[in-house]
C-alpha cells in the first residue's frame, strides 16, 4: 500500500486572512441606525485534520457555511491554508511548484457543470485538459474515449454540451476531469442539481471508479448518498465533528440534528421504530437491512 | 387571516375551491422549423384549485420547466388553452403583467437574481414596479418578510449579501410573496440548501398555504419533499401527463411511478417492499413518521 493521497494537518483558513479584501466592491456605504448583526463568516476552517487514502471513498457533509467547499478546494490547491499543511500524494500545496501535479492528481467537479466547460463540442471539452498536460494525441483519444465511455457518454461525443441535459452535462464535466487520469476525485455537491436519475447515474460512475481504484470525496447534503461511502467526514463550523463509517456516524443522531443534519430517511424510520420497540436495530442503512431487520422480528414473535 | 395576500384569503387547506388556472390540451415546441426542434410539451391538461398544493413531478427534460413558464403568464399558448384565473392567455387583450402579478413564479435559485445591497429594498423591488403607494409597499414587505421568516425590523437593513443560503433563498421568495400573487409557484424551492435549512424553509412554505391561505404549485426533485407538501400531484413524462391524482394515490402506484422513471419517496418503498415480503404493513404511509409507525404497529400487533 503506497502513502496516504492526501494528508490535512491541522489546517486553518479564513477567507479574509488569504484575500484581505475590505468591502465588497460595489457595496454601499455603512447604512444609517444602528449596526445589522455582522456578517457571520462562512467556510472558515479552525484546525482541521484528516486523511484520505488511495481508492477510498469519503463522503463530506456538513451545514451551510460549515467549511466544507472550501476544505475542498485545499485538496487541489485552489487554496491553501492560511496555518498547518494539505499534502497531496507527498507534495505540499503551499509549494507552488506543484500546484500542476496536484491539480493533475487531484480533480474537481462542481455543483454547476456549465462552469467548467470550454469547447463546443463534448469530445472536444473532454480532450481540453490532458491535451493541456501535453498528452500525445494517439494516447488523448484513448484517453478520450475510456472516460466518456466511463460515464455512458461516447454516443453523445459530437453533440454540442449545452443541448444536454443537467445530468449529461455533469457525466461530461466528469469525464473531462477523468481523461486526465487524477488519483482522486472531488465532486463538490455535483449531484444536488440532478434528478434522481441523473444522481443514480453518478452513483454508478462512482462504483466503478472504486472499482479502478481511483479515491472519491463527494461533499453532499444527501444523506442516503453519503450512507454508501466508506467513510463520512461531518463538518461543523469549520471544525470536524466526526470521521467514522456511516453507521457510526449515523448512530449519532442527536450530534447530527444538533448542527442541523439529518439520516437517510430508512435511519431515521429505523429510530422512530426503536423509540417504541426498544430492541429494534437503527444502525440500517438501505431499505434491504430494514426490511431484513422487519422480517427478522416479526418472525421472533410468531 | 387579517394579513392574508387579499381580504378573507382563499378557502382553507382541505377542501380546495374552484380551479384558479385551467391548462387544457396544451402543446409547445421550442426552435420550431429548425433541425433542433423538440416538442416539450404534447397536450397537456391540468388544473389547479384555490386553496390546494399541487405537486408537478417528472425526469428532466419532461416538460416541468416549460409548464410552469405558461402557469405566470410568460408564454402565450399557441395550442391549447391556458386560463388564469379568469384570464385566457391566449387572448391578445389579456395583460400578461396581470396574470404574473396574480401568479408568482420563484425560480430555482432565485437568490442569484437578487441585486438590491439591502434586504428590504430587494424584496420592496416588485411593489416599486407596480407604483404603489410608500405606505403600502412598506406594509406589504413587513407582511412578506415576517411569512417567510426574516422578521422585518431585524432584517430590513442588513445586507443581502451577509445571509446565510437558507435566509436568501427565504428573501428571494419574499420578494415574490410582495407583489402578493393568489398561486406561488415553486421551483426545486429547497434545493442546495442544508437540511436544516430545507426543513425550515417546508415549514414555511407549509404555513404560506395553511395561514396564509396561499394556493400552491411546487416543482422539486425531492420526493419527500413532494409527499410532505403536496395535496396532488401531476407526473410528466415526455411533455405528457403519465399520471395524476391525491398524492398517496400516486405514490401508492408503484408499477406506474416506474415505468416513468421514478421512485417513490424512500419511506413509501419501505412500506412497499415489506408488503412485497408479505408483513401486513398499512400501505398508504408516506412520510418517515407514517412509515415507522406503521412498521411499529406490526411488531407491537
Amino acid at each position: 500500500m503506497p502513502g496516504p493521497l492526501i494528508v490535512c494537518e491541522d489546517i486553518h483558513f479564513s477567507y479574509a486572512a488569504s484575500a484581505g479584501t475590505g468591502p465588497v466592491a460595489g457595496a454601499p456605504a455603512a447604512p444609517a441606525g444602528p449596526p445589522a448583526a455582522p456578517p457571520r463568516e462562512a467556510g472558515v476552517l479552525r484546525g482541521i485534520s484528516l486523511r484520505i487514502d488511495p481508492g477510498e471513498y469519503v463522503a463530506v457533509v456538513g451545514p451551510n457555511g460549515s467549511g466544507k467547499s472550501t476544505l475542498a478546494r485545499h485538496f487541489n490547491a485552489l487554496l491553501r491554508p492560511t496555518s498547518g499543511r494539505v499534502v497531496v500524494a507527498g507534495m505540499d500545496t503551499r509549494d507552488l511548484a506543484h500546484t500542476r501535479a496536484i491539480r493533475g492528481t487531484v480533480g474537481m467537479v462542481f455543483q454547476h457543470p456549465e462552469s467548467q466547460m470550454v469547447a463546443t463540442i463534448v469530445e472536444e471539452d473532454v480532450a481540453f485538459g490532458p491535451e493541456n498536460l501535453g498528452v500525445p494525441h494517439d494516447e488523448l483519444r484513448v484517453r478520450v474515449r475510456e472516460a466518456l465511455e466511463l460515464v455512458g457518454m461516447w454516443g453523445a461525443r459530437e453533440r454540442p454540451p449545452h443541448l444536454l441535459s443537467a445530468g449529461q452535462k455533469q457525466r461530461v464535466a466528469i469525464a473531462a476531469v477523468l481523461a486526465m487520469r487524477p488519483a482522486c476525485l472531488v465532486l463538490d455537491e455535483a449531484t444536488s442539481m440532478l434528478d434522481p436519475e441523473g444522481r443514480e447515474a453518478v452513483a454508478g460512475i462512482i462504483a466503478e471508479l472504486r472499482g479502478r481504484g481511483t479515491a472519491v470525496v463527494a461533499i453532499t447534503h444527501l444523506m442516503n448518498e453519503a450512507a454508501r461511502a466508506d467513510r463520512i467526514v461531518a463538518l461543523a463550523e469549520g471544525a470536524v465533528l466526526l470521521d467514522r463509517p456511516p453507521r457510526e456516524v449515523f448512530a449519532r443522531a442527536d450530534l447530527l440534528r444538533d448542527v442541523g443534519l439529518d439520516l437517510p430517511a430508512v435511519t431515521a424510520v429505523a429510530l422512530r421504530v426503536r423509540s417504541r420497540i426498544p430492541a429494534f436495530p437503527v444502525d440500517v442503512l438501505s431499505i434491504d437491512e430494514l426490511a431484513a431487520a422487519v422480517v427478522a422480528r416479526a418472525g421472533q414473535r410468531a | 387571516m387579517t394579513a392574508g395576500p387579499f381580504p378573507g384569503g382563499d378557502r382553507p387547506a382541505g377542501c380546495a375551491g374552484r380551479a384558479i388556472i385551467e391548462v387544457t390540451g396544451l402543446w409547445h415546441t421550442y426552435m420550431a422549423g429548425t433541425p433542433f426542434e423538440q416538442t416539450a410539451l404534447r397536450g397537456v391538461s391540468m388544473d389547479v384549485r384555490a386553496g390546494e398544493v399541487v405537486g408537478i413531478l417528472g425526469r428532466t427534460g419532461s416538460g416541468k420547466s416549460t409548464l410552469i413558464q405558461y402557469l405566470n403568464g410568460l408564454m402565450r399558448p399557441v395550442r391549447g388553452r391556458v386560463v388564469v384565473d379568469g384570464h385566457d392567455l391566449a387572448n391578445p387583450r389579456t395583460d400578461l403583467r396581470t396574470v404574473r402579478q396574480r401568479v408568482g413564479l420563484v425560480f430555482q435559485d432565485p437568490e442569484t437574481q437578487m441585486f438590491e445591497p439591502l434586504v428590504g429594498d430587494d424584496v420592496a423591488y416588485g411593489p416599486r414596479q407596480l407604483r404603489l403607494p410608500a405606505e403600502e409597499i412598506r406594509a406589504r414587505v413587513r407582511w412578506a418578510m415576517d411569512a417567510v421568516g426574516l422578521p422585518f425590523e431585524r432584517f430590513k437593513d442588513r445586507y443581502t449579501f451577509s445571509l446565510s443560503g437558507g435566509e436568501m433563498r427565504k428573501a428571494a421568495l419574499a420578494g415574490v410573496l410582495a407583489i402578493r400573487p393568489r398561486v406561488l409557484v415553486l421551483d426545486e424551492p429547497t434545493s442546495g440548501l442544508d437540511p436544516g435549512a430545507r426543513a425550515e424553509l417546508r415549514r414555511r412554505i407549509q404555513d404560506l398555504r395553511d395561514r396564509e391561505g396561499l394556493t400552491l404549485v411546487l416543482v422539486s426533485h425531492d420526493m419527500e419533499e413532494v409527499a410532505r407538501l403536496s395535496d396532488r400531484l401531476y407526473v410528466l413524462q415526455d411533455g405528457a401527463v403519465a399520471a395524476a391524482g391525491p398524492t398517496r394515490e400516486v405514490f401508492g402506484d408503484a408499477a406506474r411511478l416506474a415505468a416513468v422513471g421514478l421512485l417513490p419517496p424512500e419511506p413509501v418503498q419501505i412500506v412497499q417492499r415489506l408488503r412485497a415480503l408479505g408483513m401486513a404493513v398499512r400501505p398508504d404511509a408516506l412520510t418517515v413518521e407514517e412509515a415507522a409507525d406503521a412498521v411499529a404497529a406490526l411488531l407491537d400487533g
